[in-house]
This record gives structure tokens, sequence and C-alpha cells, in this order.
């Protein structure tokens, strides 16, 4: 097992060098000269010259990579071009929101999806399945910003009953003080404002969710079928088990491998795919830094973002794999 | 004797097999009339609302509900919605099409490659598909069009791009299974060259894989690039595209006192991307059978 985790972790470099490979191409390739956009237009060519000097734009370009990778194996990102702020400070104050959101979405998709999608195998062919199946399918093809300002439109403007954006109502604000960053967790220990953070939570969790619900409920159903219809199960309803045991206690357990993979793999997805959804509720995490980066040309912002995603993602599908090892006691490693 | 003539006109070719499974699937027919019905509607639009984006506008007619005479309402300035939908679906087909016909042959090509040539070449291009594969598809697709700049033909482009890697890991392990059967052994040993190899006998047995994923892919490629256009870095106004228009409404808040504005476009979107996905299901009943259920 640990010889595993060793090979696994050691077949990460070449990826990692290759997403800084490509990151720095980004940055490099991206029309206009980071000096002259941090200047703005009222720098002189020498001030221009003076910084390219101190950024080191002015240096080879292979040297420039190396000193790029120096820094980021140090962990420094450099200081945003928009707000002079660094960029790791930036990233831990902007991450939890981000991870806040996609934890609730996957929340959302676990608890409606799974039992969905069980549902719908143990009732085949049945209404049930079909809506289920029908619901799946829409899921899938839905555009995340449409539904989102669809859910907006219905809840927050026209019924009013739930808040349209940010993760804080502006009274609210006034008396919080966070602590990790986690808005649900900094509530319930102050024990104030819970309800508040969590109806801001509520519509951004289920329009981010949609789509790994979707995939959720078909995966569920597709192996829940596979393993009803295995000999042991026959033989668990031979021996006279109820139907809640035989689902419950024989089915679902090994129905859960492909599930779980799917739950690691959509979580990584939604870390970094929330940029949508961080636009569409002005929800401060990542994503809509992100984007701002690349809109404001903020080369440090964007390139410390992306690595982080790329980073994250890479590391959640590694533990997807490492899980296996938990779920199912079959699969060797060597 | 006439029933032996009988039998031997019904011969089961893969094609009519392939055929009768497609039409045994509800979501292959529904997909195949959605799909027929959009393309229609690309088709005909300029024929039944010839249109201009560029100078259609009536300022006398600004935020107009649904009505029996503008099906649609009209937007901001004027437009109509329902003419300008409908000529969405023209640029909306013509990207998912180019789109993904450009990631399959790219893919495919790389993915033959690498699973017949195997040695350093697979290496590599397994490299190159991990990376890809690192990034969350819509961050690497904005990634890409920061760098080209922000119009329809590089969000195309991108979008492409982040859809190789899948083509890439089908083709790879398709080569990898049938390079070592006999038909390949003999024609390297008749002395066929590579190229001849890779393109006349692996690429057939690819390609019922592709395909099904391909139509797949269409739906996806038609999110992602409408996706870009609502963040302002695909298509750019006028153009009637779907997410350009969602953007339009988004950003200067008229989705609020216009709800239309923001309803429809994306509720094609929505149904695009709902007919390939459910033709690819038919398509996978069909081709592939073994990998459903």
């Amino acid at each position: 097992m640990w010889a595993y985790v060793a090979r696994r972790l050691l077949g990460l470099i070449p990826v990692l060098f290759g997403i800084s490979l490509l990151v720095f191409g980004f940055l490099r390739a991206i029309p206009g000269d980071p000096a002259v956009v941090m200047l703005g237009e009222r720098g002189t060519p020498e001030q221009v010259e003076a910084l390219r000097e101190k950024l080191g734009l002015n240096r080879p370009i292979p040297e420039q990579y190396l000193i790029f990778v120096g820094q980021l194996l140090q962990g420094d990102l450099g200081r945003s071009t928009f707000s002079l702020l660094e960029v790791r400070s930036l990233l831990i104050a902007k991450w939890p929101a981000t991870f806040e959101l996609a934890v609730a979405a996957m929340l959302v998709a676990i608890l409606i999806g799974v039992p969905l999608g069980i549902l719908a195998a143990v009732r085949k062919n049945s209404i049930w399945d079909n809506l289920a199946t029908s619901f799946a399918l829409i899921g899938v093809s839905l555009p995340v910003f449409w539904l989102g300002l669809m859910l907006v439109y219905l809840f927050a403007v026209n019924l009013q009953w739930l808040p349209s954006g940010g993760r804080l109502s502006v009274e609210a604000d006034a008396f919080f003080r966070p602590v990790t960053g986690f808005y649900v967790l900094d509530s319930l220990l102050q024990r104030s404002g819970v309800a508040d953070v969590l109806s801001h939570l509520v519509l951004p969790a289920v329009t981010l969710g949609t789509i790994p619900l979707a995939i959720l409920t078909r995966i569920t159903r597709s192996a829940m079928l596979e393993v009803l219809s295995q000999d042991y199960v026959r033989t668990a309803r031979a021996k006279g088990q109820t139907e809640r045991v035989v689902i419950w206690r024989h089915a679902l357990k090994n129905a859960l491998l492909p599930v779980v993979t799917i739950i690691g793999l959509q979580f990584g997805t939604l870390l970094g795919g929330a940029i949508l959804t961080e636009t569409i509720f002005s929800w401060p995490g990542i994503g809509s830094w992100i984007y701002e980066g690349i809109i404001n040309r903020d080369y440090p912002v964007v390139q410390g973002g992306v690595v982080f995603v790329a980073l994250v993602f890479v590391l959640i599908n590694l533990l997807v794999d490492l899980s296996y090892a938990l779920l199912d006691p079959r699969i060797q490693y060597r | 004797m006439a029933a032996t003539a009988t039998a031997t006109s019904r011969v089961e070719t893969p094609t009519r097999m392939a055929l009768k499974r497609f039409m045994k699937s509800t979501s292959g027919k529904i997909g195949l009339v959605m799909a027929t019905f959009l393309v229609l509607v690309a088709l005909l639009a300029p024929v039944f609302r010839p249109y201009n984006p560029a100078t259609d506008r009536d300022f006398l007619n600004i935020k107009k509900p649904p009505s029996a005479e503008r099906l649609f309402g009209t937007d901001n300035l004027g437009r109509d919605v329902f003419t300008r939908v409908i000529h969405g679906s023209r640029i909306s087909l013509q990207v998912g099409l180019v789109a993904v016909g450009l990631s399959l042959t790219i893919g495919t090509l790389l993915g033959l490659m690498a699973g017949y040539f195997r040695g350093g070449l697979e290496v590599f291009i397994g490299w190159i598909t991990d990376i890809l594969l690192a990034f969350p598809s819509t961050l690497l697709a904005i990634a890409i069009v920061a760098v080209l700049g922000s119009n329809l033909t590089n969000a195309m482009i991108a979008v492409s791009v982040t859809q190789i890697p899948i083509y890439i890991r089908l083709a790879r392990s398709v080569a990898l299974s049938v390079r070592e059967l006999e038909f390949i052994q003999a024609a390297t040993a008749l002395g066929a060259p590579n190229r001849r190899i890779l393109l006349r006998h692996l690429l057939p047995n690819a390609l019922p894989p592709v395909i099904v994923q391909a139509t797949l892919s269409i739906g996806t490629a038609t999110l992602e690039t409408a996706a870009l256009g609502f963040l302002g870095l695909g298509a750019q106004p006028p153009a009637p595209e779907w997410g350009a228009m969602l953007s339009d409404a988004f950003r200067q808040g008229h989705w609020l006192d216009a709800p239309w504005m923001m309803v429809f476009p994306g509720f094609f979107i929505l149904l695009t991307v709902l007919a390939f996905n459910l033709l690819g299901d038919g398509l996978r009943d069909a081709l592939d059978p073994r990998a459903n259920k």
C-alpha cells in the first residue's frame, strides 16, 4: 500500500512539471506587457523599463521559468498587479468560500442523488425510475449559469424567500467575525447568523450541485442494477432476508465503489468549475477571483489561482484512487 | 426454396443491426427528432426571418413581453428575441460541429499513434493528456481564450482543446487491443506502411466509440462555448449567440425587468445539449451495445 502511495506521488512530478510549463507558457503568451499594465497609462518608458528589470522580464525565457518555479516551490506566488496584495494571502483568504460552496453543493448532490439512484434501480422501469432517469438527463444538459439565473429570478426576485447573492446580508456582516473563513463553521462558533449564512448558501449550492446530482443519480442507478443482478443478492433473498436488508446491507455497500469515484472526481471539478456559479452569485471565492484576474490582466493572480486549482484537482484524483483500497480490499497495490 | 430466398435477402448486416438497436432506444429516437428539429430551425432561420444582427433595432419597442406578434418578446434594444434565438442555433450548431470535429481528428490520431507505436511517443502523448486533464475544463478553456483573445473562433478552439484528451484515451485503448490481433500482424507481414495500418485498419475499429463520444461532446461543446460567451470571453455582441445574449441580459440587469431575455436563450441551450445527449445515448445502444448496462 505505502509503496503504491509513494509511486503515485512520484508519478505526479512530471504532471506538476507540465502544469508549471503550461501556466508559465500561457502567461508569457498573453498579449500585453505586465509592466505596462501595472503602471497604467501614465507610466513613462523609463519607468516601464525599470519595472521590467525589477520583475525580471528582461531575462532570457528559460531563466524566467527557473525563477518562476523556484518561487513556486517556496510558496511565493508574487503580488497581485491590481491590488498589490500578496497572491498567497489572497488565496488563503479566498479558498474557504469556494471550498464551503463546493462541499455544500456536493452534499446536495449526494443527499438527493444517491437515494434517487437507489430508488430508480430498486423500482426499475417504474414511474420513479423514469422520473429519476429523465431528471438525470436534463440535469447534465443544463447550462449552470442559466439555472442559477432562473433560481435567483424565482426564489430571490419574485418570491423573495432567499437572498440573491453574497455570503452574508449587510446587517449580519456588521457583527460577523470570520475566524476560519468557513462561514457556516464561524457562525456556529459564534452562535449567531447561522440562518443568515445558510440561507445565502442554498441557491449557489443547488446551482453548483445540479450537474453532480444528475451524474450521481445515473451512476448510483447503474451500479445498483449491476449489483442487484448478482448471485449473492439472490442468495440473500433466498435466505429470506427482508428486501430492506438486501438493499441496504448487501447491495449498497458493493455499489458504492463507482459512486465514490464519481463523488471524488466531481468534487475536483466543482472546485475549479465554480467560476460561473460564483460570478452569478457574487460569491467571493477562487473562481470569481481568477475570472477578475483575467479581466484585469492580473497575471500573478491568474497564475496562482490556476496552479492552486490544478494542484487540488490532481491531489483529489489521487485520493480517490487511494480510497479504493479502503472500500474494496480485493484491489491489490503492487 | 422460396423460404431460403427470403432468408438470404434479410441478411443482418452490421449496419442494419445497429439501425435496429437504435430504433429500439427511446432516448435515441427522441434525440434524433430534437436534433433534426434544431438543424431545421438553423437551416430555415434566414428564410423565415432574414436578420442582420448589426442593424436590427427598434427603439419604439424596447423590452416588450412575449406576445402573439413577438413570441419571445423584445430586448433592451427592441430586437426580437425569437429571431435572435433561432439565428443563435446556427452559431451553436456550427460551433458544436467544428469544435468536436477538431478535437476528434487530433485526439483520435494522437491516440491511435500512441497505442500503435508505443514507446517514447506513447509516454509523451500520455504526459500531454495528463497535463490537459489536470485542469478543470472550464478553467482550461478560459486560460486558452485569455491567451488567444476573446472571440467566437478562439472560444471554439479552446473548447476543442479541452476535449482532445477524451479522444486520445479512447483511440489509444482501441489501438492497444487491436494491434495484437492477427490481421494487423498479417498487414505488417505483407509490408503495409504504418500510415496504412493506422488509417485503414486501426481507425475503423476506433470509430464506433469515437462517434458515440463525439455526439455526446457536441452537447458539452455547446455548453462550454455558451459559458465562455456568458463570461464575455466567447462570441461578442451583437452576435446572437445564446451565451452572449444571456451575458447581455445578466450584466446590465435587464433580466430583472425583462426575464424573457434570459429565459429563452438558456432554454435553447438546454434543448440543444439535451438533444445531442439523447442522440448519443441512442447511438451507444446501437454501436457499442456492450458498453451499456
